[in-house]
C-alpha cells in the first residue's frame, strides 16, 4: 500500500489536472490527445436548414466571400462558416458577460464570473434577448445564424484543441450567446469608471485638490464636435457635496484605460479622387484569433465587405458599394456608483428618500468545472449592490444594461446608401457608445451613437448619495442635442476617443476621455494638405508621431537637473534633446521618455494619496504637463505642493522630483535590459498578440512595431489597431485593410498567425470586393458549396 | 527489463491509452517481484516521449512549440523530456505498487 496511494494520487492528478495544472495525461495521450488533432479543411457540405445552395469563395488572401440567394440563407452560411473557423472563440467569448467562464476554463474564470453575475449582467442579458426576440427580423437574423453555427457543431467531427487542453466539451450556440457577445463589448468599451477612485482621493485631499488634479478639461484639448455652444458654468467643488463613508472597496475587474481607436472621413472637396474617403482603425485587445473576421456577405438585399464580430450575424464595420462606415469608442461616462444605507444585516432593507425599501434579491448559479457556486444579486432602486461595509453598500448603475436593438442598427447599415441612412440606423443603437463616421460618394457624417444620459454638471463624477432620488443617468439626452454632424465646413470629421462635445456644451459627459493627442495629430495631417489620397490616409494611420512627447518632453528636459547626472546619462539626455518625437521600435529615446513619465507619476503623487486594494489612479499626463508648466513659470504655484514629498522633512523642488524620476527610470531600464542601449521601444512596449484564453505559448512573439498609445498608430502591449481600413468611395469602392490573425482560430494551424507580421510593419492589402458570384469565382483559390438537404 | 518494457509499452501507448501505464506497471512490478523498477520506468518514459515526438512530426512541430510555451518551457524539445518524466514517474509508482501488493498478498 506504501506505493499504491501515491501512484493513485499521481495518476488522478495527471488524469484530471488541478485548478492550476491542466490534465496532462489526456492532453499527451497518443490516440485521443492533442497529437491526434488536425485542422479541419472547410469543404462542401449539406446544411439542412438552407433553402438554396450557398457558395463561399476564398480569395488569394484567404478571405471568405459568401454568396446566398436569400438573406436568411446568408446568415445560416455565416453561422456555419464562423463556427467552422472560430468555434472555440464563439464559445469562450460569449460566456464572460453571462458568468459562464468557469464552466469552460475552471477557476481561471471564477473571479470574472462572480463579478459579472453580481453586477446584474444576466438579468439585463435576458431582458435584451426578450427585446430582440420581439422583433421578427432580429429574431430571424439570430435564429438563422444559430442554425448555421449549430449545424457545424453538431455534424463536424472536428474539436478545437483548446477543449482538450481545458478538458471541456463544446456546447451548442444560441441567440442568448449573440446577446452576450454584444454585452461584453458594451462592458469592455463603456464600463470603465473612476468614480470610486476619485472618491477615495477626495476623502484624502478634499474636493478642490481632487478636481485640480483630475480636471474635466485641460488647457490643451481637441473635440470631435466642432459645433459652437453659448456656454455653461464650470465644475466647482460645491457641485460635489457628498462624502461617502464606505471604506476598503475591493478592486473590481475594470476595462483597461488607453483603449483607443481612430476614424476620420474626408469630404470630396478635400479628396484627390473627388469622392469621399474613410479611414478607421479600431483598437481592441491584441488577441489571437482576432475579435474580427474579415468577410464579404452578399445576398439580393445587400452586398457588403468588412469585418464581422465573431459570433454575431452581419458585418459591424465595413462598406458596401454606396457607403462606408466605422466606429471609435465614445467614452462618455455611463457607469455610476452610489453609496446606500441598509437597515438590516442581510442587505434586504435600505433607506431611500427617507423611507425604508425592500431590495429584490435573485439567486444565480455559476456552474463550475468542479463545483457550482451561488451568487445573490441584490437589486436596489439605483442599481445593483456590489459591496457592503457596515451599514453602507456600494451600488453600481451601468447604462450598458439598457438595450434597444443594436442588431437592427447593424442590419440597417448593410443596405444603407447614404450618410443620412447611416446615421438613422443608429437610432436603434443603445451601446456601447460609439463615434460612427460614414461616407457616401458625396457626403460625410458622424454620430455619437448610444444611450447618452442628460447629466447635470457634478453628476457621476464621484460616488453619489444613494439614499435619495438622483437624476443620474435616468433621463436620455434630448435628441436635438445628440452630437452629430453632416458635411461640416472643415471638409473632414475625425474622432480618436477624445472629448466629444466642446467645453460650452450644457451637459456633463464625463471627464476621463482619452487624451487629445491622436486627435491633434490627425487634425494636423488632414489640415496639412489640400487634397488627400487613399495612400495619404494609410500613411497617416501609420504615423508614429507622439504629440504628448512634443508637449511634455521639452518641459521635462527643462526641469531636469543635468549637473547631477553621469556622463552616459548626459549623453542620452542630449539625444532626447534632439529626438523628433516619433516613436520607433528600434529607438531607445521613446523608452527613456515613457519610463521617465511612469517614474514621475510615482515620484509626484505616491505620497499624496493611496487607494485601497492596490488600485492606482494618477492624473493624466496632460495634467502633469500643466503642472510642470505652471511651476516652471511660477515656483510658488499651488501645484508645487504635489512636488513636495510629504514623507521627507525637506521641501523638494520640481527639478529634484524630475531628476529623481529620470534616475529611477534609467535604473529601471538598465536593470530590465542589462544596458541602456538595449532598452529599445520594442522591448519597453512589448507588443504581442495573446491567445484569447490567455494560454501561454499560443500567441505571437514580441513584435517590432512603431508607435505608442499617444500616436495615431496607437499600440501598447495589449491593445492596438486590430482592424485597419481605408475606403475610397466611387462608382465601385476600393479599400485597403489589415486584420492581424488568420481566418482560422485553430492555434495548431499554420495560418493561425496570418497577417500579424504585415500588420506590425504597417502594411495594408487591397480588399477583393466582388460585384457578384461569377467575379468572385473567377478570382477564387477555393470554392465551397453549402447545399440544402436533398440537393443533388 | 528495458526491452521487455519497450515491447510491452510501445504498442500499448500507440494503440491504447496513457492510462495503460498504470495496470501494465502494476503487472510488471507484480510479476518481476519488484526487480528492475528503474529500467521499467525508463522504458515508460522513453516510449511515451518517443511516440509523442513521432506524432508531433505530423503537425510540423507546431503542437510541441505551442505546448512548450504553455508549460513555460524554453525550448520545444523539452516538452518531450517532460512527457518522458511523466511516463517515468507513472511507470515507477505503479511498478512499485505492483511489487508491494505481491509482498502483501504473500503475507
Amino acid at each position: 500500500m506504501k506505493w499504491t496511494v501515491p501512484a493513485l494520487i499521481w495518476t488522478l492528478v495527471l488524469a484530471l489536472g488541478l485548478p492550476w495544472i491542466p490534465a496532462l495525461g489526456p492532453i499527451f495521450d497518443l490516440r485521443s490527445g492533442i497529437w491526434d488533432h488536425k485542422p479541419k479543411p472547410f469543404e462542401n457540405a449539406v446544411v439542412e436548414s438552407l433553402k438554396k445552395p450557398v457558395t463561399v469563395t476564398f480569395d488569394k488572401n484567404g478571405v471568405p466571400h459568401v454568396f446566398a440567394e436569400s438573406e436568411s440563407d446568408l446568415y445560416i452560411a455565416q453561422g456555419y462558416l464562423t463556427a467552422a473557423y472560430r468555434q472555440f472563440q464563439m464559445d469562450l467569448s460569449t460566456r464572460a458577460a453571462d458568468g459562464q467562464l468557469s464552466e469552460l476554463i475552471g477557476s481561471r474564470g471564477t473571479e470574472l464570473d462572480q463579478y459579472f453575475v453580481a453586477m446584474g449582467m444576466r438579468k439585463s442579458n435576458r431582458e435584451r434577448l426578450e427585446k430582440y426576440n420581439k422583433d421578427p427580423q432580429t429574431r430571424a437574423m439570430m435564429d438563422n445564424f444559430v442554425l448555421g453555427a449549430n449545424a457545424w457543431i453538431q455534424t463536424s467531427d472536428y474539436v478545437p484543441p483548446e477543449y482538450k487542453i481545458f478538458g471541456s466539451e463544446p456546447s451548442l450556440y444560441s441567440p442568448a450567446r449573440i446577446i452576450n457577445m454584444s454585452k461584453i463589448l458594451s462592458y469592455n468599451l463603456s464600463a470603465r469608471s473612476n468614480d470610486v477612485h476619485l472618491s477615495e482621493i477626495q476623502q484624502q485631499l478634499g474636493f478642490e485638490k481632487t478636481l485640480a488634479l483630475f480636471p474635466e478639461y485641460n488647457k490643451v484639448e481637441d473635440f470631435v464636435w466642432t459645433k459652437k455652444f453659448s456656454g455653461r458654468a464650470p465644475e466647482t467643488p460645491d457641485l460635489f457635496k457628498f462624502e461617502p463613508k464606505i471604506k476598503d472597496i475591493p478592486k473590481y475587474p475594470m476595462p483597461n484605460p488607453g483603449q483607443g481607436s481612430n476614424n476620420w472621413v474626408v469630404a470630396p472637396e478635400k479628396s484627390a479622387s473627388g469622392t469621399s474617403l474613410l479611414a478607421n482603425d479600431t483598437h481592441l485587445g491584441l488577441q489571437l484569433p482576432s475579435i474580427w473576421m474579415e468577410i464579404q456577405l452578399s445576398c439580393p438585399e445587400f452586398n457588403v465587405y468588412g469585418v464581422s464580430l465573431v459570433g454575431v450575424p452581419g458585418i459591424v464595420n465595413g462598406f458596401n458599394k454606396d457607403l462606408a462606415w466605422g466606429p471609435t469608442n465614445g467614452v462618455t461616462d455611463v457607469h455610476d456608483y452610489y453609496e446606500v444605507q441598509f437597515t438590516d444585516a442581510k442587505s434586504k432593507r435600505y433607506i431611500f428618500d427617507g423611507q425604508e425599501h425592500e431590495a429584490k434579491i435573485e439567486r444565480e448559479v455559476i456552474k463550475g468545472k468542479w463545483r457550482d457556486q451561488t451568487v445573490d444579486v441584490t437589486y436596489l432602486k439605483n442599481g445593483v449592490l456590489l459591496y457592503r461595509d457596515g451599514i453602507h453598500g456600494l451600488v453600481s448603475d451601468f447604462a450598458g444594461h439598457k438595450s434597444d436593438n443594436e442588431l437592427m442598427a447593424v442590419r440597417g447599415l448593410l443596405s444603407a446608401q447614404t450618410v443620412e441612412e447611416c446615421i438613422k440606423s443608429f437610432e436603434k443603437w443603445s451601446g456601447p457608445i460609439q463615434n460612427f463616421v460614414c461616407a457616401d460618394r458625396k457626403n460625410i457624417g458622424w454620430v455619437h451613437a448610444g444611450y447618452i444620459p442628460q447629466r447635470e454638471i457634478g453628476s457621476g463624477r464621484f460616488i453619489m448619495d444613494g439614499t435619495k432620488t438622483q437624476k443620474g443617468m435616468s433621463v436620455p439626452l434630448e435628441e436635438s442635442l445628440r452630437p452629430k454632424m453632416i458635411n461640416p465646413p472643415e471638409g473632414y470629421i475625425l474622432s480618436a476617443n477624445q472629448k466629444t462635445a466642446p467645453r460650452e456644451f450644457p451637459y456633463y459627459m464625463g471627464w476621463d476621455f482619452e487624451p487629445p493627442f491622436r486627435g491633434i495629430s490627425i487634425r494636423r495631417g488632414l489640415e496639412g494638405k489640400e487634397k488627400h489620397s487613399a495612400q495619404d490616409m494609410i500613411a497617416l494611420q501609420n504615423n508614429p508621431y507622439d504629440v504628448e512627447a512634443e508637449i511634455l518632453g521639452p518641459l521635462l528636459l527643462k526641469a531636469l537637473d543635468r549637473v547631477s547626472l553621469s556622463g552616459e546619462q548626459k549623453a542620452w539626455v542630449e539625444k532626447l534633446d534632439k529626438w523628433d518625437y516619433s516613436v520607433r521600435a528600434k529607438d531607445v529615446e521613446p523608452a527613456i521618455y515613457k519610463e521617465w513619465i511612469v517614474q514621475l507619476r510615482k515620484t509626484l503623487f505616491a505620497d499624496d494619496y493611496k487607494l485601497a486594494n492596490d488600485r492606482v489612479l494618477y492624473p493624466r499626463d496632460l495634467r502633469i504637463a500643466m503642472l510642470l508648466e505652471n511651476i516652471l513659470s511660477d515656483p510658488n504655484h499651488p501645484d508645487s505642493e504635489f512636488v513636495d514629498d510629504r514623507r521627507t522633512s525637506e521641501r523638494e523642488s520640481l527639478s529634484s522630483a524630475v531628476t529623481v524620476a529620470f534616475v529611477n527610470a534609467w535604473k529601471e531600464l538598465v536593470d530590465r535590459e542589462g544596458a541602456i542601449e538595449k532598452a529599445t521601444w520594442k522591448e519597453w512596449n512589448s507588443v504581442a498578440f495573446r491567445h484569447l484564453a490567455r494560454l501561454p505559448g499560443f500567441g505571437s512573439e514580441v513584435l517590432q512595431m512603431d508607435g505608442s498609445v499617444e500616436s495615431i498608430r496607437g499600440v501598447n502591449a495589449i491593445h492596438g489597431p486590430v482592424y485597419k481600413i481605408v475606403v475610397e468611395t466611387g462608382d465601385w469602392p476600393k479599400a485597403w485593410l489589415s486584420v492581424p490573425g488568420g481566418l482560422t482560430g485553430d492555434p495548431f494551424d499554420k495560418r493561425f498567425e496570418d497577417g500579424v507580421q504585415q500588420w506590425a510593419a504597417g502594411e495594408m492589402r487591397e480588399a477583393q470586393f466582388y460585384k457578384n458570384l461569377e467575379e468572385a469565382k473567377a478570382a477564387a483559390v477555393k470554392v465551397v458549396v453549402l447545399s440544402p438537404a436533398g440537393a443533388p | 527489463m528495458i526491452y521487455f518494457g519497450l515491447a510491452l509499452l510501445l504498442p500499448a501507448l500507440w494503440f491504447g491509452s496513457w492510462l495503460l501505464l498504470a495496470p501494465l506497471g502494476f503487472l510488471a512490478g507484480y510479476i518481476s517481484r519488484g526487480e528492475g523498477a528503474w529500467k521499467f520506468a525508463l522504458a515508460c518514459g522513453l516510449s511515451w516521449s518517443a511516440l509523442a515526438f513521432i506524432r508531433d512530426g505530423d503537425s510540423g512541430a507546431i503542437i510541441s512549440q505551442r505546448l512548450a510555451g504553455m508549460l513555460s518551457l524554453p525550448a520545444s524539445a523539452l516538452l518531450f523530456v517532460v512527457i518522458g518524466v511523466l511516463g517515468f514517474v507513472t511507470g515507477f509508482l505503479w511498478f512499485k505498487a505492483g511489487a508491494g501488493s505481491r509482498v502483501l498478498l504473500k503475507k
